[in-house]
């Protein structure tokens, strides 16, 4: 079965990156396909949060999406005020984005761990709201231009088979960061020892308490490293399209959500995969289809829907069965 | 005790609401974009009232002073919300709307005005079909006929392109009229044009400029409003398009220039004239708003055509009102002050406004001859702040629209 995956998969590949180069041409082909991978990175990021958190309390996180809002626009005030560097404002924003989404965790989710289900939901869209008109308020509804100004942005262009393909640099560093990030978190959940109380606590949260894993603590890092992801995210997303305001994090929120859902909700390498699918997905569909542009916004909610009607559990989906 | 307490402060109240009848109030409704999409603008336009009143707040007839306030709805760039201002505005004593800023908030409330009998100034809709919807209605810029049809003369005729692509957000009336009415000129010229579109959420352009980039234009229009006009020249720019870009008043906001940055030089906008373009008088009124705006709002980035249109729709309001009011139409009697407020706006010739001179007399609601500028960005500064030069204006002519290049 493996193998027949493997053999489905390369075949796919084959043929799409034959279209590609058949249909636009080298250059827009490799042009369109940095814009999918940073586009897709800056999805990953933020599905592994959605991911991660239902992995644990089994809760979609409505409120990620402003998350990533507030990481943006805190690293936006301190390089503003404190004319940090951009990478050094990403870091403190993180960080203090982070201890927010822990915050949120504990004011919000927790008193509801023992509720059902619909009540922890309605209370993640409750503080989204809150989340957007808090920024409404305190930061001004106005679209403002993010403070960055790095080297990053600027054209520069390469040949590719005597095609220019123009990018930033930016392009680059994006999936470059996303795949520190991952590759850290990786190592962290994995190899370390709050890593496994992590997944043990994911896989059994009634065990791992009787295990003396300190379980609300656990929850509360995962949300930290959750939000830290979506903080970053936010950073890169304004780095590049320099406009935040305070419903930013609306739509990509859903995408991200869609992206995880592809994957397969409560698998990190899942989000990973559904994100930079659906990256490659918006960016091509366009791109072949020149046509469709004014969809571009609504292909991920489509795309959701027809996952969730074929194949609920996503492409790398998480065993629902139960054992007894 | 608890009765004289009660006492009390009826009386303080009474003595409050007292003191407040030395002058009439007559109260102005104002339907607005204050927050959501294009807060940017309707801001701007919100302050260019404002900074208009702070010069002339009051007007007197015989022996009484008549005080003009507010009552401001944010329509929060939402249609319904546009609707239910107009609806709540009309239930209060306003004898008259200024707003909203954009075609399609200003279209969404008109019908709520023209039948409850309450004339709108809209600040800045330029959409024909505004003013189409009832005599009531009655807007300060020229309409998008004028405005697309002349910059695809001078796209065709000065600049010389023949092949263009013009971006528009397809969920937006303004941009949706314009790019019909910009392509059908353009066509009929005997161009090529591209249409490209995108919607309110686009973050992301680089498939429409790639697409644009394969059609080989001479020129590119912008049809949207700033806040997704300015990332899409910025990332034209950074993805090598190196052709000029045009467009209309929607381009005329400082939001541009903060969104865009230096991406952003020399880009061609029709608009109201630029201030030295006016007769001297229009200057020195224009000069006055201008030490307002900069007065109330010293940080304020710009001061672009956008504050104007906010201006002159303040003035013209209170010069009707003044008018109706001489002509003895009596403001306690609101129902019928608004219906004589409003005819006195239908006469209205030859008011001088800091956006030109403006005649409602003999028109459906726009104002006749409005003369249009071409403007050009220059000098854009890291923090959005730029110059608004002139490149010349358009006048209508007898046979067709003639432009004038400045010196």
């Amino acid at each position: 079965m493996r193998g027949r995956t493997l053999i489905n998969v390369t075949v796919l590949v084959a043929l799409f990156v034959a279209a590609g180069l058949a249909v636009l041409g080298p250059g827009l082909f490799v042009q369109n396909f940095l814009s999918a991978l940073s586009m897709g990175s800056q999805y990953a990021l933020i599905a592994t949060g959605y991911s991660m958190v239902y992995g644990i309390v089994r809760l979609i996180n409505f409120a990620h999406g402003d998350v990533f809002m507030l990481g943006a626009y805190l690293a936006h005030y301190l390089i503003l005020f404190l004319n940090m560097p951009w990478w050094a404002a990403m870091l403190v924003s993180m960080a203090a984005t982070g201890l927010i989404g822990a915050g949120i965790e504990r004011v919000a989710y927790r008193p509801l761990r023992q509720a059902p289900r619909a009540s922890l939901l309605i209370t993640a869209i409750a503080v989204s709201l809150f989340l957007e008109n808090a920024a409404n308020v305190v930061f001004g509804a106005r679209n403002q231009a993010f403070s960055a100004r790095s080297g990053l942005t600027a054209s520069r262009s390469f040949e590719v088979f005597g095609e220019p393909v123009y990018y930033q640099s930016l392009l680059f560093v994006v999936p470059l960061i996303t795949l520190v990030a991952l590759v850290g978190l990786y190592v962290f959940i994995e190899r370390s020892k709050a890593g496994a109380a992590i997944r043990a606590t994911a896989q059994d949260v009634e065990m791992a308490r009787m295990l003396g894993i300190p379980v609300d603590r656990m929850i509360a890092l995962v949300f930290f490293v959750g939000s830290a992801l979506a903080a970053a995210g936010g950073v890169m997303y304004s780095l590049q399209y320099v406009q935040i305001h305070p419903l930013m994090g609306i739509l990509p929120g859903i995408k991200a959500f869609t992206a995880a859902v592809i994957g397969g909700i409560g698998s990190i390498p899942g989000a990973v995969l559904g994100g930079l699918l659906l990256g490659l997905a918006e960016t091509f569909v366009v791109a072949f289809f020149p046509g469709l542009t004014s969809f571009q916004q609504v292909f991920a909610v489509i795309v959701l829907l027809v996952i969730l009607l074929v194949r609920p559990t996503g492409i790398v989906g998480e065993d629902l069965t139960e054992k007894v | 005790m608890k009765r004289v307490i009660v006492f009390a402060l009826v009386l303080a109240m009474l003595a409050v609401t007292g003191t407040a009848w030395a002058e009439t109030r007559i109260l102005v409704g104002v339907n607005m974009e204050l927050t959501g999409y294009s807060s940017g603008q309707g801001t701007e336009q919100y302050r260019g009232i404002l900074a208009a009143h702070h010069i002339q707040p009051t007007f007197t007839v015989g022996d009484t002073t008549y005080r003009i306030e507010f009552s401001v709805c944010d329509n929060q760039t939402l249609r319904e919300e546009a609707i239910n201002c107009a609806t709540r505005l009309a239930g209060e004593s306003v004898v008259a709307v200024l707003g909203g800023f954009s075609s399609s908030m200003s279209i969404a409330a008109a019908p709520i005005y023209q039948e409850r009998r309450l004339a709108q100034i809209s600040t800045g809709a330029t959409n024909p079909v505004l003013t189409q919807i009832g005599d009531y209605i009655f807007r300060i810029p020229f309409t998008d006929d004028f405005q697309s049809q002349t910059l695809a003369q001078y796209v065709y005729e000065t600049l010389g392109a023949r092949r263009v692509v013009i971006f528009r957000q397809a969920d937006d009336d303004f941009s949706v009229g314009y790019t019909s009415l910009f392509q059908n000129a353009f066509q009929r010229l005997g161009g090529q044009v591209q249409v490209q579109s995108f919607n309110q959420a686009a973050v992301d352009f680089s498939p429409q400029l790639n697409n644009a980039r394969r059609f080989n234009p001479d020129v590119l229009v912008n049809a949207a409003f700033c806040q997704l006009a300015g990332p899409l020249v910025r990332q034209s720019r950074a993805m090598g398009l190196d052709q000029p870009w045009v467009g209309g008043d929607s381009l005329d906001s400082p939001t541009c220039t903060e969104l865009a940055g230096e991406a952003f030089e020399g880009v061609q906008f029709t608009g109201f004239p630029e201030l030295s373009q006016l007769a001297p008088d229009a200057l020195e009124r224009a000069g006055a708003v201008q030490d307002a705006y900069f007065e109330l709002y010293p940080s304020s980035v710009g001061f672009s055509g956008v504050t104007l249109a906010g201006s002159d729709a303040y003035g013209v309001i209170r010069a009707a009102i003044e008018t109706a009011i001489r002509s003895g139409a009596d403001p306690a009697d609101v129902a019928r002050f608004r219906v004589a407020v409003r005819d006195a706006l239908a006469s209205i010739e030859g008011y001088p406004g800091v956006t030109g001179d403006i005649t409602y007399a003999g028109t459906e609601g726009t104002p006749a001859n409005r003369s249009m500028g071409l403007l050009v960005v220059r000098n854009v500064l890291p923090d959005g702040r730029y110059e608004r030069d002139s490149m010349g204006y358009f006048l209508i002519g007898p046979d067709s629209t003639v432009f004038y290049p400045h010196e």
